[in-house]
């Protein structure tokens, strides 16, 4: 994230050299925002040693309607991915635009021969203007149980289309075990694990239960430290997905204001570093 | 209808009811009770009401509308 609060957090690992890959949410600047300059020389830096991936979120892959918008948004990332240099592309799956919203947060779709379609269409017109390998990330949200057990087959037949990949979001997957009382290898074997060529972590936090059919609602905010439920999904993940390339550890910006959550950024930073040397040994 | 115009407006009416702050069994019921989405009544029917309540939040916080 190119705020202050990211780059205080992440200055001593960039400078220590202890980062391999950076990722960029390459719409950042689609609406005319601008990075600041420390932001751009990371961006091109890592481009430059073909270590920057790009994670889209504005696409809204699986709405009914290509839009006007969408269809600048393709344009406007086949320009970006012709000015840097990335080593693969995704985007969320579900839709944030329709009727009159323009975006927002992803939300899951109903999974027919419709949703399937659209969305085949918009992923080879991703990879079309990213020239690149494209892929895309699992929802936390779901509407339901039946959402969280058929999304991991909907994404392959999506990402098929286009040779894709998936991008696990364990946090994601923490998220659906934790409100749908799903069983975590239950639920990974559910995802096309060969297709995984990266792995997203991050923190969340909980809301309140309207229903009061849970305790509480696990929520995918990235604001907050990675839970031990993550860590330990994630070394079960590497075991489960022979194809991993990047580990990206993720947090909103504004949310690390204290020194002490940047150093605890730091601290999970390190910790997913000694879960791959263990894996990886 | 064509089933793609269906979905359309399915989603169309879904977004729109997620971003109106209408509380989430009004949001189940309405789109349940609209007869252009009987194909997605079965769909609606499994949906959770902590989860709808998660989309109007999300909606809230991140929600762009369209500027004519």
């Amino acid at each position: 994230m190119p705020t202050e609060d990211f780059r205080q957090a992440t200055d001593e690992l960039f400078q220590r050299n202890k980062v391999e890959t950076l990722e960029w949410s390459f719409d950042f600047g689609f609406s005319g925002a601008a990075a600041e300059p420390w932001c751009n020389d990371l961006l091109d830096k890592f481009s430059a040693a073909d270590s920057l991936t790009g994670h889209g979120v504005e696409l809204s892959p699986l709405s009914a309607t290509f839009s006007r918008r969408q269809r600048d948004w393709l344009a406007q990332a086949r320009e970006e991915f012709q000015n840097r240099r990335y080593r693969h592309a995704s985007e969320h799956f579900g839709f944030s635009e329709a009727g009159p919203i323009e975006k927002g947060a992803p939300l899951s779709v109903p999974m027919n021969e419709q949703s399937l379609h659209r969305g085949k269409e918009m992923m080879k017109r991703f990879a079309d203007a990213a020239q690149c390998p494209v892929g895309l990330e699992n929802l936390a949200f779901a509407f339901s149980l039946e959402d969280v057990k058929r999304q991991g087959d909907f994404i392959d037949q999506l990402i098929s289309e286009v040779d894709g990949f998936l991008l696990l979001d364990l946090h994601n997957i923490f998220c659906q075990v934790a409100n749908f009382n799903m069983p975590e290898l239950e639920l990974l074997n559910l995802y096309p694990l060969s297709k995984v060529r990266e792995l997203h972590l991050s923190g969340g936090s909980w809301s309140r239960s309207i229903s009061g059919r849970r305790l509480a609602v696990r929520r995918d905010t990235h604001d907050d430290a990675v839970p031990r439920e993550v860590f330990n999904l994630t070394a079960l993940a590497l075991k489960l997905c022979p194809n991993v390339e990047f580990v990206i550890l993720e947090r909103l910006g504004y949310t690390m204001m204290e020194p002490e959550q940047q150093q605890e950024f730091r601290d999970d930073f390190d910790t997913i570093r000694e879960i791959l040397d263990h894996c990886y040994v | 209808m064509s089933e793609d115009l269906k979905y359309s407006e399915f989603q169309n009416a879904l977004l729109g009811l997620l971003a109106s702050g209408l509380p989430e069994e009004t949001i189940i019921a309405t789109l349940k009770s609209d007869s252009r989405f009987d194909d997605y009544r079965d769909y609606v029917d499994q949906f959770d009401p902590d989860m709808v309540a998660v989309a109007s939040e999300l909606m809230g916080k991140w929600a762009r509308r369209k500027v004519d």
